[in-house]
């Protein structure tokens, strides 16, 4: 591993662990939004400490986001392959154009079917997550040259030996970007999923909107936007590492 | 050997779903908005004939998909599933009627799994139909449109009215209307703004190697952080900026409402534009740069007329993201009070009313696949003739 | 050892390959050269069954390729491709290892097979193992794509323009190598090209194809005194006579001359010299590093201040060169006789351009 890229991993361990110990102790965020907010009563959201609302969003987003690679990733092989590729058209324009749905949409709708709480949340998270997944991996996966799959077969390799040795490596990149997109979105579409009940970082931010008060919001925002913000630095610093500068031979 | 008969599985996917959601409910009636209801399926719902038509055309769906691929066949299937999707709406439209005669006034009569599924089914047919007919335009169109087209007609003539999304609508009318134009105002406001802004910067970034780095690094920084969050952070701020000055108060901003809102949409907007310019000026062949100026063109005119409708298409496309992304943040702008087509979402949801968040979570995808066409037809205008449209 | 019976490989409207029959010896070398489309990719490439023929049946060692499994018959034939197609996100060392990975060779073996590929093909092994083919020039790049495709010691090598990715220069060397190469492995190769050149100086027997059809397969000194028709004639062109000389070395041309060493004193050197208007330099390992004229020698105080350097890069020969490029150098030139030298750089003898003419004409009275 490069020095360069072992100093970012570091400092990004540095960033994690700082927020860790931030979001363990509620005391100086007590202190902290009281000073902000001297009129508040009360500046914690008494549902749940932060961390318990911080490990709540997170469990949301990765068992969505689990079962979108899961699955995502086969289907957006499937496509790719002679046994797949009638339904690669329909699967392409599907998520292409899927993407101009807004997320919020997605998780509003998944309410008449599935009722409150997590459930609805993880579905329609799933559903919407899959979307930047398959299309990225299809991407990944076209983008293989040729002639590089020539050789590979020429060489012996049976069709799942060169996609595993050769196609799913050389695009592990782009996948992983597609990865990194879903899991951002979901951070962002799982606040909302505070409103039909599934908790994390978007209750106190509800709370605080309805009973008017300020520091519950920045009790949620703030947490959640630096999450997010590391969430993004360490899967674009994953992908970072799949680089390989493409032949020129 | 090589003659063997493959079947169209594309249609073949659609017409199996089409043909399982004949065993689902299709209309479902309620005493009231929010009791659960009975369901009905096909027969009981459209009645007798209307349920033996369909199945017939299912059928002629499956036969013709199993069969070997001709021409003809792609417009009969578009046809088929077409004629489904019309007997769907119409008879939806006259069962809602029938159904609710002798109920009072409060029962509603809303859409079960089975329409739905019929529709999955049917489109799925319809984009399978569409690619064998490549070479006949019209028909193309007409197997791709009808549909749609029909739905918009009955709509608007009140054939579907009494539809429990409709009878939400029409206890809503004057607010709908409202909230669809703050909605279009929010985004219609932070992406004009965002570009006014976004793209000078662009072009900032690329002039200036300083610049580069810190308006890349900021800009996508904050496009990580979620919507809901953003929104909250702004709050607090605006919220004692217009306590310090009153005079903010009374042009309308305050800590939740507008303001915050059209400040983060604004700033959400910034990056794809950004972006986009950025990549669209560097990615302008320096040649055509040189030979501009080798020709005597000045600095600015060079600009002008070789790097602005070389860079448009690219630049173009970062706006329309910008749009599209801002009306779906916009429908979670309802929350803090900033109006929208997310009023009908939030409210239904706090409500447990489903119809109401079909009221406003469907108008918002409808809204967002226009504007997003809107754009791309203002990207191929934008785009100068003689560059090949690149092939995302 | 590879025989093709009655090959035909028909697309929709076309007809690729109609009715090949071919049969390649043990060990030798077999080029199949035609023009764009005549059908010698899509024949190399039934071979190894990644196009599979509409009719007829390709033999190995006796066997039918069709009975045999894809993937296993390809893992026991050596594949390399113009582009060569060096998996980016593998090392040097990780893309030579592939096929025998896939065979599930020990460990230790493979190593030890890397290591020896790669002084095979030239390289050191310390250097390269670790290095990315992004790192790798053109040249080196076509290298190891020669030793991956000999890493499981396959019996048989198919090659479709190898040398092709490559400027003329580093093509040259590169066909040197390859020919140094295979008198060490001896494997069986069928190689595709387009150009003529190449396939004159590599071939053991040319199988001059047009479409789809093999036209004539000879030996390379048969194609070019004996063409089988007037397409053959156009097709190796109206410089037969000079190609020929590409097929035959120097080393039979090569007569003793007169050396000196640079070191002698400058008197006895005038001395001895007799006849000779001219002599070649060595020094004290029978490098030759110039020449000098007699008459310059009289005026100067040792060889050194009077002799020509600059010899060995420009204008001797290697003793391993062809009487073609013998011809060209003295053309170009303008020298009636060129120094040769061995691998150590060391003095052997020189050519004449009389003997070269001598030759042709001997070869003439032959036919």
């Amino acid at each position: 591993m490069s020095r360069q890229r072992a100093r970012r991993w570091i400092l990004l361990g540095v960033a994690l662990g700082a927020f860790l110990v931030l979001i363990a102790n509620t005391g100086w965020w007590e202190i902290g939004l009281r000073s902000l907010f001297p009129g508040e009563t009360t500046v914690i959201h008494p549902r749940a400490s932060l961390l318990v609302l911080v490990w709540e969003h997170i469990q949301l987003v990765a068992i969505s986001s689990g079962i979108t690679i899961i699955i995502g990733i086969p289907l957006g092989i499937w496509v790719t392959r002679p046994g797949g590729r009638d339904f690669l058209p329909i699967v392409t324009d599907i998520t292409s154009f899927g993407q101009t749905f807004p997320p919020v949409a997605v998780l509003a709708l998944a309410v008449p079917v599935l009722g409150f709480g997590l459930m609805p949340t993880i579905v329609a998270l799933f559903l919407y997550g899959l979307l930047p997944v398959v299309r990225n991996t299809i991407a990944g996966l076209r983008a293989v040259p040729l002639h590089l799959l020539d050789a590979a077969y020429g060489m012996g390799m049976s069709r799942l030996q060169a996609l595993f040795r050769v196609e799913l490596p050389l695009s592990a990149q782009v996948i992983l970007a597609g990865v990194r997109i879903s899991v951002i979105i979901n951070i962002g579409t799982a606040m909302i999923g505070a409103v039909i009940g599934a908790g994390g970082l978007g209750s106190p931010i509800i709370a605080g909107l309805v009973r008017d008060n300020l520091a519950f919001i920045i009790e949620g925002a703030l947490p959640a936007a630096l999450l997010a913000i590391l969430a993004d630095q360490f899967l674009a610093n994953l992908e970072s590492s799949f680089a390989y500068i493409s032949d020129k031979v | 050997m090589r003659r063997m008969i493959s079947p169209d599985r594309v249609a073949l996917t659609g017409t199996i779903l089409g043909l399982s959601a004949l065993l689902l409910s299709w209309l479902i009636l309620k005493p009231n908005r929010l009791a659960v209801g009975t369901s009905l399926n096909l027969w009981e719902s459209l009645g007798g004939g209307a349920a033996v038509a369909i199945v017939v055309l299912w059928m002629v769906c499956l036969v013709l998909s199993l069969g070997e691929v001709k021409r003809s066949h792609g417009i009969a299937v578009g046809v088929s599933a077409n004629l489904i999707l019309i007997l769907t709406f119409i008879l939806v439209g006259l069962a809602s009627n029938r159904l609710l005669q002798g109920e009072a006034a409060i029962a509603r009569v809303s859409l079960g799994t089975g329409f739905w599924v019929t529709l999955a089914g049917a489109y799925t047919v319809i984009f399978a139909a569409r690619r064998h007919l490549d070479d006949r335009r019209t028909w193309r169109n007409l197997v791709s449109w009808s549909g749609l087209s029909v739905f918009a007609i009955l709509l608007s003539i009140g054939w579907l009215n009494k539809v429990s999304v409709m009878e939400e609508f029409s206890g809503y009318q004057q607010r709908f209307v409202q909230e669809l134009l703050q909605h279009i105002r929010l985004f219609g406001i932070s992406g004009a703004i965002g570009t006014v802004i976004g793209i000078p910067m662009g072009i900032w970034a690329t002039r200036n190697k300083y610049a580069e780095k810190p308006v890349f690094f900021i800009t996508s920084m904050v496009q990580t952080i979620p919507s809901l969050a953003l929104f909250g952070l702004l709050i607090a701020p605006l919220s004692a900026l217009s306590f310090a000055f009153p005079v903010l108060r009374d042009i309308g901003i305050r800590g939740v409402g507008v303001a915050p809102a059209i400040i983060a949409l604004t700033i959400y907007s910034l990056l794809p534009i950004v972006r986009n310019t950025y990549v669209g000026i560097r990615k302008v062949d320096p040649a055509a740069i040189d030979a501009g100026l080798g020709m005597g063109m000045s600095r600015w005119q060079v600009f002008r007329r070789v790097e602005v409708p070389l860079a448009a298409p690219l630049v173009l496309e970062g706006v329309r993201t910008a749009f599209v992304q801002a009306v779906g943040l916009t429908t979670v702008a309802a929350l803090i009070g900033a109006g929208g087509l997310g009023w009908f979402v939030f409210r239904g949801i706090g409500q447990a009313a489903p119809d109401l968040i079909i009221l406003g979570a469907i108008p918002v995808i409808i809204l967002a696949v226009l504007v997003d066409a809107i754009m791309r037809t203002a990207v191929r205008l934008g785009t100068p003739k003689g560059l090949g449209v690149e092939n995302r | 050892m590879i025989r093709l019976h009655q090959i035909t490989r028909r697309y929709e409207e076309t007809i690729a390959v109609n009715g090949l029959s071919l049969e390649i010896e043990k060990g030798q070398i077999c080029v199949l050269i035609g023009r764009s489309g005549c059908g010698k990719t899509t024949t190399l490439r039934m071979i190894n069954r990644l196009i599979e023929p509409t009719s007829g049946q390709i033999f190995i060692d006796g066997r039918d390729t069709a009975s045999i499994d894809a993937e296993k018959l390809r893992l026991s034939i050596g594949y390399a491709i113009q582009s060569v197609g060096l998996f980016p996100h593998m090392t040097v060392f990780g893309n030579i290892a592939v096929v025998p990975q896939l065979l599930q060779w020990e460990k230790k073996l493979i190593a030890r097979r890397v290591e020896e590929l790669l002084e095979l093909v030239g390289l050191k092994p310390a250097e390269y193992v670790r290095k990315y083919p992004n790192q790798l020039s053109g040249g080196e790049a076509q290298r190891i794509g020669v030793a991956r495709a000999l890493a499981a010691d396959p019996p048989i090598m198919l090659m479709d323009e190898p040398f092709g990715a490559v400027d003329p220069l580093t093509r040259e060397r590169l066909q040197a190598q390859f020919i140094h190469i295979q008198q060490k492995v001896k494997k069986t190769i069928v190689l595709v090209t387009h150009d003529l050149d190449e396939a004159i100086r590599l071939a053991d027997r040319i199988a001059i194809m047009e479409s789809g059809r093999l036209v004539q397969y000879d030996s390379p000194e048969v194609i070019l005194s004996r063409p089988r028709n007037k397409f053959v004639r156009d097709f190796v062109g109206a410089d037969r006579a000079l190609k020929r000389l590409s097929r035959i070395g120097i080393k039979n041309f090569i007569k003793p001359a007169a050396t000196v060493n640079v070191n002698r004193p400058v008197k006895q050197v005038i001395a001895s010299a007799g006849s000779y208007r001219w002599l070649w330099v060595v020094d004290d390992n029978q490098r030759l590093i110039g020449w000098v004229d007699k008459s310059a020698l009289a005026q100067s105080a040792s060889i050194k201040e009077a002799m020509d350097e600059g010899v060995a890069g420009e204008i001797a020969l290697s003793d391993s060169a062809t009487l073609r490029e013998a011809l060209s150098r003295m053309l170009g030139l303008g020298f009636k006789c060129i120094p040769v030298i061995d691998d150590g750089q060391r003095f052997v003898g020189e050519v004449a351009l009389g003997d070269i003419e001598a030759a042709t004409t001997e070869e003439e009275d032959r036919q």
